[in-house]
């Protein structure tokens, strides 16, 4: 006998599957859709005006017609930085002998723990005419004389180095997919390496290469700390720095203009974004044998000048920047040599006793918690819809879901003051101004975090294993709380600790979502250095920094109970 | 002309020895197939004489000159040997004709004189009108050939060919046997084929060094391998033979080349080489060296039908003698009358070889 449960546990599942479909629904419209779809229309149509003069006013507008250009100038210009760094990298760690490749691996993937305003502040210190670092060797710039980095040069400096990682990592995966075979063919036909790399290796990685300079323009156009800190001073603005200062000087009035101005920003990253899938999607090369990822070339000869070269250029690009930071923290002001009589621990004592700064530390710990919490216990679920019951509306949610991180954060920023700006329904009460406005920007920002590496996590889970507790009679919850779960539990952990960490170093979404007492940590430390605090937002950003190395080191000694995949720098 | 010398090379992964003290002579315009089953040591082998791995211990020569060995290691770019690889490792950015003009413009042959080669080698696979393609446009068979004309395009002394025909059916197969065959005579160059196919080897070598666990077993020509085998694994390994013990009582006078021995109490004949001492031994008999009759013939080992497996030109007989019944024995049957399964009947050395 077939009871009527069974019918309709068909395509359309059970009670339990579409309880679970509905709650991610409501997250993903809630978090993802309906502030984008509220940027948009703003955009198009803003509150209060009849039709769509005010886009032609804005990009009339000489400001925004500069910022656009510099977006764009800085950001390719950006990119051909990242494209010769990360690719450079990528070949020598994937195909040569170079030795302590882990090493060369990390400090390339230090700028992606490192948030951008530290980054800045960082190399700011590093160059100052007050440089602890370069001041005794006799190399900073002359006293009285700017910053060097506020500057077109050092904004494009800095966002290409900050993005060389998004290319080393496409084209490391890319190298992983071009068979050894064609390379050892090439040997054999009597070409020398670097001919092998200009007319094998190159060509064949070509999309990756596209298309990790996609996501590099698209991270740099999108990147807040680095234009603002540099930018601001240099009067370079570009038009996430832009927006910033409109919302900052004018507040929610000029929202309607702001809103245009993201949206030309929101369109330029999809371009971006547009050309890196197409150099993706199907171009999945099927490898016979292993992939050319190996120390297929000996360094031979060339070994201490190409292995001089890039430790040079690791130390100055990852290392140097953090050590000059940590010396500013260490001195009591601006100008004060550092020398063993000058050290003082002043700017950590002020950095814990500073009640916007405790503040900080406080309302960055519970908003990373609680955005990593709340993508988890999303994520499971909706990745256990996408994969195993292959739903088709998780699986277009799913599609959705990408966009809020993929976007500028600066936009999301903006489309969540649009949505939550007037007054909930019901309740009557705004949330602008208040730190749930940063949770629920965050909670959208960040679930592409989360789900990526519990999607990776399931995908590896034999199927059968559900197909049994289904015979066995089990419903969906029940399956999804005593099969999936205990599966999906590692990876989704190790997301929820990719969200806590992009969480508590974030800057660009709370710059404009912060409010007197609802302080973020990126927020303070760019306060502080915007009032001329060097020596104590140096002092928060090391705290920062070194709270997210020891996240990421104690999750590296827990990775071998991951899936293969989960943590990306692991990759 | 070249002839390659490989002086106790050996190369180890970790704690497994791939190649274990290799020594072999390959002869100027010799056809070599490396023959040992998966996991033998005979690809890594092929990479040590391509130069992609580096022997840990003994030498390599070409023509007397070094390629690797202690303090010396020549890559493979300038090694100038030809070869093909199994997933023929078409690069599918280029054309057929940039593919397999490569090396030449490595070389710097100049531009007609490359294009001239190119359409000579194309030709000598049978892909004329095809440079222009991309790898992806072209069938399984056609890639075979665009591989093989890139590498004797190149003109090189040696051709190193690792598993070539296995991606391709059993129909092609048979065809680029005959072509590599004829490319052989025509260029006269040494060549060196792995291959795990013992009818392939066969086919195509002119000697057969067939490996196992890193070591080279036998180095003969197919006829020797299948009719003398050196040991028990080459024995078993090639033409399906089974080892049986025998006793040899001594030499047949008149004939150097034949013993006679006792096989479960049966008096046979089988072929030594004379070097095998008496007594107590080894032989391998094989399929076709083996005949029924009924039960009870004198000069007949006893024997039980375990089951008779009809094949179109021959049956496939399997018996336990029953003096051995854990020794499964093999007869190929030519003739019309098949035995039934459990029949007793007498079985009949025809041929074996003594160890």
């Amino acid at each position: 006998m077939i009871s009527p449960a069974w019918g309709r546990s068909g395509t359309l599942g059970d009670g339990g599957e579409r309880l679970l479909l509905a709650a991610i629904a409501l997250y993903v419209v809630v978090f993802c859709v309906l502030p984008l779809a509220r940027l948009f229309t703003e955009a198009l149509v803003p509150t209060g005006d009849s039709g769509l003069h005010l886009i032609g006013q804005v990009l009339d507008s000489r400001s925004a017609q500069r910022a656009l250009w510099h977006t764009v100038e800085a950001g390719l210009a950006a990119t051909a930085i990242s494209v010769v760094l990360g690719t450079a990298m990528a070949l020598l760690v994937g195909l040569t002998d170079v030795r302590w490749p882990a090493l060369i691996v990390f400090l390339l993937l230090l700028p992606t723990l490192v948030p951008a305003q530290i980054t800045a502040v960082s190399w700011l210190e590093l160059l100052s005419p007050n440089s602890l670092l370069l001041g005794p060797l006799g190399y900073a710039p002359p006293p009285g004389s700017g910053n060097p980095l506020h500057s077109r040069e050092g904004i494009v400096a800095l966002l290409g180095i900050e993005h060389a990682t998004m290319v080393f990592l496409a084209v490391r995966a890319g190298l992983r997919g071009v068979p050894r075979d064609l390379i050892e063919a090439a040997r054999a036909a009597g070409a020398g390496p670097p001919r092998i790399i200009w007319t094998v290796v190159l060509p064949l990685l070509r999309p990756s290469i596209i298309a990790g300079a996609a996501l590099a323009f698209v991270a740099a156009i999108g990147n807040f700390g680095i234009p603002a800190l540099l930018g601001i001073p240099g009067r370079y603005l570009m038009l996430t720095t832009l927006i910033y200062q409109r919302l900052n000087g004018f507040g929610p009035s000029v929202l309607g203009e702001v809103a245009t101005l993201s949206m030309v920003l929101a369109l330029l990253a999809g371009a971006g974004l547009l050309v890196q899938g197409l150099m993706t999607r199907g171009r999945r090369v099927e490898i016979e044998g292993t992939g050319a990822d190996g120390a297929l070339f000996g360094l031979g000869r060339a070994r201490w000048w190409i292995e001089g070269t890039a430790w040079l250029t690791l130390l100055v690009m990852g290392v140097l920047p953090l050590v000059a930071l940590l010396a500013s923290s260490l001195v009591a002001a601006i100008g004060v040599p550092l020398s063993l009589g000058t050290v003082t621990l002043e700017n950590y004592a002020f950095a814990f006793g500073h009640g916007a700064t405790r503040r900080a530390f406080v309302n960055s710990t519970l908003l990373a918690l609680a955005a990593a919490l709340g993508t988890v216990a999303i994520s499971v679920p909706f990745a256990y819809l996408v994969l195993n019951r292959r739903n088709l509306v998780a699986r277009l949610l799913n599609g959705v879901a990408d966009a809020p991180f993929a976007l500028p954060g600066i936009v999301l920023s903006i489309a969540a003051i649009l949505t939550f700006l007037p007054p909930l329904p019901l309740v009557g009460v705004s949330l602008y101004n208040t730190i749930w406005i940063i949770l629920i920007a965050y909670l959208g920002r960040f679930l592409a975090f989360g789900l990526r590496p519990t999607l990776a996590g399931l995908a590896q889970m034999d199927r059968t294993l559900e197909d049994a507790a289904r015979v066995a009679g089990a419903g969906t919850l029940r399956r999804l709380w005593t099969v999936v779960l205990p599966h999906a539990a590692p990876a989704a952990m190790a997301g929820g600790i990719l969200v806590f960490m992009g969480a508590f170093n974030e800057l660009t979404v709370s710059a404009l979502l912060w409010s007197a007492g609802n302080e973020t940590l990126g927020v303070v430390v760019f306060n502080l250095y915007d009032e001329g605090n060097a020596n104590g937002a140096a002092a928060v950003a090391v705290l920062t920094v070194a709270a997210t190395l020891a996240i990421a080191l104690l999750t590296t000694l827990a990775s071998r109970r991951l899936p293969r995949g989960v943590l990306p720098w692991q990759a | 002309m070249a002839s390659l010398t490989l002086e106790r090379v050996t190369k180890t992964f970790g704690a497994t020895r791939a190649v274990d003290a290799v020594t072999l002579d390959i002869a100027s315009g010799a056809f070599v197939a490396l023959l040992g089953p998966s996991g033998c040591g005979k690809t890594t082998l092929l990479r040590l004489l391509a130069g992609f791995e580096r022997a840990d211990a003994g030498s390599l020569r070409l023509n007397g000159s070094v390629l690797d060995g202690p303090g010396v290691h020549i890559p493979p770019e300038r090694r100038g040997l030809g070869m093909v690889f199994q997933s023929y490792a078409l690069w599918p950015h280029m054309t057929v004709a940039e593919n397999v003009g490569y090396a030449l413009r490595v070389k710097r042959v100049g531009r007609a004189e490359r294009a001239r080669r190119v359409e000579a080698a194309l030709a000598a696979v049978g892909l004329e009108g095809l440079a222009g393609r991309r790898p992806a446009a072209l069938s399984g068979g056609q890639r075979q050939r665009v591989a093989l004309a890139r590498c004797l395009a190149m003109e090189p002394p040696v051709v190193l060919l690792d598993e070539p025909l296995a991606n391709l059916d059993v129909h092609l197969r048979d065809t680029m046997q005959a072509e590599f065959r004829r490319l052989h005579r025509e260029t006269g160059a040494t060549m060196v084929h792995v291959t795990h196919d013992q009818a392939e080897a066969m086919a195509l070598a002119d000697r057969v060094a067939v490996m196992r666990d890193g070591v080279v077993c036998q180095v003969d020509t197919p006829r020797a391998l299948f009719e003398c085998p050196a040991d028990a694994m080459v024995a078993t390994f090639v033409g399906k033979g089974t080892l049986v013990p025998v006793t040899v009582t001594g030499a047949v006078p008149s004939d150097g080349g034949t013993c006679q021995a006792d096989l479960w109490g049966v008096d046979i004949r089988a072929r030594w080489d004379g070097r095998a001492r008496s007594g107590s031994a080894r032989a391998c008999v094989r399929p076709e060296g083996l005949a029924l009759e009924p039960a009870g013939t004198p000069g007949t080992v006893p024997a039980r039908v375990l089951a008779a497996l009809y094949q179109g030109a021959a049956t496939l007989v399997t018996l336990a003698p029953e003096a051995a019944p854990d020794i499964t024995l093999t007869a190929r049957l030519t003739g019309a009358d098949a035995p039934e399964e459990g029949q007793r009947v007498g079985l009949r050395v025809l041929d074996a070889w003594v160890l």
